[in-house]
Order: C-alpha cells, then structure tokens, then sequence
C-alpha cells in the first residue's frame, strides 16, 4: 500500500517531467528563450512533487526510499534531475535540457511502472550504511547522466562543424566545444569521489552485513569497472591531453557501465546485490 | 634524448613502470577482464563449465581459470604489476612534487612577468610599499598566503593557495596501494570459518582458541506476517574457561573478540533423538535438511516442519513458523540404500526392525554464524578515508600562485603581477582582475 497522496503527486511529477521533456525538444525547433525558460521550470516543478513524494514516502515507511527497484529507480531519475537542474541553472546550456531530461523521463517512466509497494527492510537492508551507500550512487549516477548528455551533445556539434562551417538552427543552441568538453570534465570531477565513496560505503556495509568487505559480486565488481572506467578517463585525460572527442566518448561508455551495473545486472546477472 | 640501448636494464623496467600507457592499460584489462568473471558463473563444477559451455570452451575456461577470475594467478598478477607501476608513479613524482610545494622563488626581473599564463599591470596613486602592503593585505583576505621582499625600492610579492592540492594524487594513489596490502595481509593471515550451531551449545573456533556459546537464537517478524525483521543471537564468549563477553547480535550488529567477528547469517531447526542399535543407545542432533551419520554405518536425513500440514498436492509443509504440529519426516540409510522412511511425531519410538529403533525427542533452532578474522580491515579503512582525502584534494584544492613586483610608477607605483593555477584559471584571472580593481588604471589578460 502506498498513500493517495505520494502517488498523484508521484504521477503529478511523471507528467510534468514529460512535459519538460517535450518542451525541451520544441525548443531545439522553436529556438524561443520562453520555450526554454517553460521547459526548466516544468522540469523544475516535477522536481520539487517529486521530492515531495518521497519525502511522503519516507515518512510513511518510516525510513529511506532507498531499498527496491521502484525506490531506487525514481532516486536514480531524481539525481540526475537534481544536477542537471543545477548545472541548467549555473551554466544557462539551453540545449542541455533535450539531451538530459529523456534520460530522466526514461528512468521515472520505468519506476512507474514497477511494484510501488512499501515493504518492510529485510534485516541486512537495515544499516546507516546502505543510506550513505545509496545516496552517493545517486550523486554520482547524477554527475555521470549530465556527463553523458553533455558528451552526446559535443559529438553532435563536432560532426556539423566538420561538415560545414557555419551552425544553424539547432547546432547554434549548443555552446561551443570547449565549454562543453569543461562541463563534462567537471560533471565527471564531481562525480568521481561519489563513485570512490559508493565502493567505499559498499564495503563497509557488506563487512557489517556478511562478513566480507568485497565478494566480487556481479554488482560490486560493475560498480568496480564503472570506476576505473572514469579512472581511465581523467589519466588519460591529465597526462594524455584526452580531451573534447575522447573524452566524449569516455563518458558515454563510462555512463553506459553505469546503466549495465544498475539494470544489467540485475536483469542478466545473480549475486548478493539483488534488491536493486 | 638518451637513446633506449643505453640505458641500463633497471632504468628500463623503471621506464616501462612510470609509462601512463602502462597504467592505462592495466587498468582496461583489469576492467575487461573483471566483466569476464561476472559474466561467466564463478566458483563452479569443473562439470557445470562443460555442460553449459561445450568441451572445448569448458576445457579453456579451466585452464585460463576463468571459473575463478577474481583469485587466478593471473588476475592476481595484473593487480600486483598495476600496484608495481601505482608505486612506481608515486616514488618518480614525490620529490619534484615536494619542491613544487614547499619552494617558491621571487620574480625579480621585468621579463619573466611576460610569459606567464595570467598576466596583470596596475598603476596605483600611493607610494610603493604602501601599494604593495595593499596588495597584500588583498591576497590574505582571500586566503592566500603571502611573502615579501624589498628590494632597491621595489617591492617583490609571492602568494599561494591550494599548494597541497598535487599531494591529492599522491595520496590517493598511496591509499589504493595501502588498501591492496591490507587485503593481501588479511588474506594471508586471516581466516574464515562458517558454523551451525544448535541453541545450548559451544563451538570452539580452533584458529583462535577460544569457544562461543549460543544460549538462544530467535526471529522477530513484522507485525503477524511471516516476514523475518531481524534475527537475533545470544553469544557470549569463552576463553580459558571463562565467560569473558556476551553480546545479542544481529543482521548488521556483529560481536568482535580478539579480532575474530561472528556474523550472524543464517537459522534454522536440529531435531534431537536417540537411537537404538543392536541394545546401545546412542544420542543423535541431527540439521534440518541435512544428512547426519549417526553410527553403525546409518544415516539419517531429516526434515522439521513446526507446524505440520499435508498440502494439496500431498506434499509435506508448514503453515506457520511457530511449532503448533511439529513432526519430523525422516530418511534413514544403510550406506546408499534407504531402509525406511515417514513422519514421525516427536516421542514416539520408531522401530525399523527387531535389532533398530529411532526416536525423535525434541527440536531447537540453530544459528548460522560466519565467522571471520581480517587484521587487513584497519589498513583497508585507513586506505579509504586516505583515498578520500586524496581525490578531495586533486579535485577540490587546485593550486594557484601569484608573483608581483612593485615598483615607483609615474604618480605613484606600479604594479606587475603574474599568475599562474593550471586547473582554475579562469578563476583565478577573475582574482586578479578583483585585486586591481580599485587602482586607476589596470590592465588583466
């Protein structure tokens, strides 16, 4: 069972954020400043019932909406929606909006169609581990969802300017290739240490919980993978000069890890890690 | 440029080591490899490998040890050669990167202000020191710290901040290596153990040489469901002779004595009984769903259902945790073949033949208790918190320096600045643009 109130305001925000997303994409058409300024404060507003709603949640199950797929899958949505906001906010990259918000809505539109249920925690779910574990995940899978975005973007621009000099339409929404490839370095900075701290979390949670710190499970060792993924990228980065394309497409497979980890494994693999 | 034959043996190992390809790698094929061993089942049958994937990729499986990815020869060998060239890395930068921090020099001359990355010109209407007092009194508001020199009437500035911010990396990779050798060191001198133990009874964990004692295990469960909340078991601990601890523990709440940690993990029923062979009674405690020897060349395989029911499609179950009907369906073998089998209620003598007889007398709970020692574990959560602090630092604390000299101008001084932050440089030149603001003519690039 789950309160009237955290459902519509859950669907209040499933709406909204396919409304953002779909004004999004007018904007790449329309290239009107209203459009966009409609677009971040409906993404805004599905922000905040979002919050909302599990803010209800939380309280009727009298703990963190931390612990099924349907939990961590709107939390997922949730943390990307977050930074993005903010990076929308901070940078003003218009066209942000129509390469991050389907990621969001494709993650919020998955959840509602999950178990909404709230069940009680199985005793090894119950830990102030898990908490800090699952909130870093959702900082970091943030920074990550805006670094893919922002990655698909700078592909996007570079292959128009090579076929023609000057931008049109859409390609002029883009900012230009230097502060994309920034702004996706500075997604993965910030998300990184998160990342070290989901393993690290992780570790400590699972020694508490079963007696080893690291079992190599199938979630664990993803999450593994998903690091030195991003560890990769800022070496070859630092020392290499990998910058702008690259990079780019660093990140697209550093995130793509990060989706297997979350529904790859689940969906393909068996291990230890099977509540989300 | 030194040609590669001439260096010795050694400084080429040590070449190959400190080599960013190196590292990167080692880092791809330890991620590529790692998806290997998720893909494929670990820890099976060499049996299972050839049913599922054919004779020949089997055989291969077995012999590149992919069957156990995460502790072959080979894996372990990647991880040490990536620790091998971590320290390399580490011990190659420590002291450029030492001077770097703690050395820093004037720029005494007009010319080295030209080539630097943020440049800067001010001309102020004070005298000389006062304007460079100014300037100071500026880089210390902004948490700078700051050096001067007089010098024939001019006066020299050096100010930094985030000078440890290159330490990050250092520390960071310090860590993973400290981290590494604290797994290594539990493996080696740690150990693991899991054990079965009835409520009333002793285990003595033989690596550590003292015993624990279960007095009772139990489930809490949500409200009427049959939904376990937490399971809990009473421990206490014996060593020589005494009882020198006693703790509850639970899922997430393990009790540590002298290193060792008992994990609670696992439950379920033992049923008691005695057993009646040729005239000698013998006692028997057999686990629910387990084959138990008890003598004579007999076992007995035994299932406990608390609360008895014959299903629908005449299957034996349970309705309930709570032992309302507990019966016990029971298998007992001579060597491989089965003698005998049924349900029996508890007491009631079982008589297979004339010279044999069984009966149940009573029925516990068990806790399944993990038990582990690691003396790795401090090293890996010192390694942790390190690796934080590290990548706290490579990420959050970026260096940024700033020079000026400061000389007599036409109506007063004039000031020459040079600055230099290789990962906030924009900021930095906002900086500076902020510390002439006030001056009346200025000039930042």
């Amino acid at each position: 069972m789950i309160s009237e109130w955290e459902n519509n305001l859950f669907g209040l925000a499933v709406v909204l954020y396919l409304a953002g997303m779909v004004l999004y994409f007018l904007y790449t058409t329309r290239r009107q400043e209203r459009t966009s300024r409609l677009a971040f404060s409906i993404t805004g507003a599905a922000f905040v019932f979002h919050t909302v709603a599990m803010v209800i949640r939380s309280a009727e199950a009298g703990r963190l909406p931390f612990s099924n797929m349907y939990e961590f899958t709107s939390l997922f949505a949730w943390g990307i929606a977050l930074v993005f906001l903010f990076v929308e906010w901070r940078y003003h990259i218009k066209a942000l909006g129509s390469f991050v918000t389907p990621v969001v809505f494709g993650l919020i539109g998955y959840a509602s169609v999950l178990p909404k249920e709230i069940t009680p925690l199985v005793p090894a779910l119950q830990s102030y581990w898990l908490q800090f574990h699952v909130f870093t995940a959702i900082l970091a899978y943030g920074g990550f969802g805006v670094s893919f975005g922002v990655s698909i973007m700078y592909l996007l621009r570079e292959r128009k300017e090579s076929a023609d000099k000057t931008l049109r339409g859409f390609y002029q929404l883009i900012p230009n290739l230097k502060a994309l490839d920034d702004l996706n370095y500075g997604a993965v900075a910030f998300a990184f240490p998160f990342m070290t701290l989901v393993l690290i979390t992780g570790a400590i949670w699972a020694e508490r919980a079963w007696g080893t710190y690291w079992s190599w499970d199938p979630k664990e060792t993803w999450a593994l993978i998903t690091w030195l993924i991003y560890a990769v990228y800022l070496h070859a980065r630092l020392t290499y000069g990998w910058k702008g394309h690259r990079a780019a497409w660093m990140s697209i497979i550093g995130f793509l890890a990060v989706l297997f980890t979350y529904f790859g494994v689940n969906l393909l693999l068996a291990g230890l890690h099977s509540y989300v | 440029m030194t040609r590669e034959k001439d260096l010795s043996f050694g400084r080429r190992i040590w070449r190959f080591l400190i080599s960013m390809q190196l590292a990167l790698f080692l880092l791809l094929i330890v991620a590529a490899v790692s998806v290997f061993g998720t893909i494929i089942p670990q820890g099976e049958d060499p049996t299972f490998y050839q049913q599922a994937y054919g004779s020949l990729r089997g055989d291969l499986i077995s012999l590149f040890d992919l069957n156990d990815v995460f502790h072959s020869w080979w894996f372990l060998g990647l991880a040490l050669l990536l620790a091998a060239s971590v320290l390399a890395c580490t011990i190659d930068r420590l002291v450029p990167l030492w001077r770097q921090v703690t050395r820093f020099q004037f720029r005494y001359e007009t010319s080295s202000y030209d080539g630097a990355p943020i440049k800067g010109e001010a001309y102020s209407q004070d005298e000389v020191k006062e304007t460079a007092a100014q300037l100071a009194k500026r880089c210390r508001g902004r948490h700078y710290r700051v050096f001067l020199e007089e010098r024939d009437g001019q006066v020299f500035l050096y100010a930094d901040r985030g000078r440890f911010g290159p330490f990050g990396s250092l520390i960071t990779h310090l860590s993973l290596l400290i981290i590494l050798a604290g797994a290594i060191y539990g493996g080696l001198t740690g150990f693991k153990d899991y054990a079965n133990i009835p409520e009333g009874e002793t285990f003595t964990v033989r690596p550590a040489g003292f015993s624990i004692k279960v007095s009772d295990f139990r489930v809490d469960y949500y409200g009427d469901s049959q939904m376990p909340k937490q399971y809990y078991s009473d421990l206490t601990v014996i060593a020589g002779g005494r009882e020198v601890l006693r703790k509850v523990i639970a899922v997430n709440d393990p009790l540590t004595y002298r290193g060792v940690t008992f994990y609670q993990s696992s439950y379920g029923w033992v049923v008691d009984g005695t057993i009646n062979s040729q005239g000698k009674e013998s006692k028997f405690t057999s686990l629910d769903r387990d084959v138990t020897s008890i003598g004579g060349g007999l076992s007995l395989k035994s299932f406990f259902y608390p609360d008895f029911v014959i299903d629908p499609s005449g299957h034996p179950g349970t309705r309930s945790h709570l032992p309302k009907n507990p019966r016990v369906v029971y298998a007992l073998f001579q060597g491989s073949k089965i003698l005998t089998y049924d349900v029996a209620k508890l007491g009631e003598p079982v008589k297979v033949n004339n010279n044999l007889s069984v009966i149940f007398t009573g029925y516990r709970e068990y806790t399944g208790l993990q038990i582990a020692k690691d003396p790795g574990i401090p090293l890996i959560y010192s390694g942790s918190v390190l690796l934080l602090l590290g990548l706290f630092l490579s990420f959050y604390v970026f260096p940024r320096r700033i020079w000026a000299m400061v000389g007599p101008g036409q109506k007063g001084a004039r000031v020459l600045l040079a600055a230099a932050a290789p990962r906030a440089q924009a900021r930095l030149e906002e900086e500076i643009r902020e510390l002439v603001e006030t001056w009346p003519s200025k000039a930042v690039k």
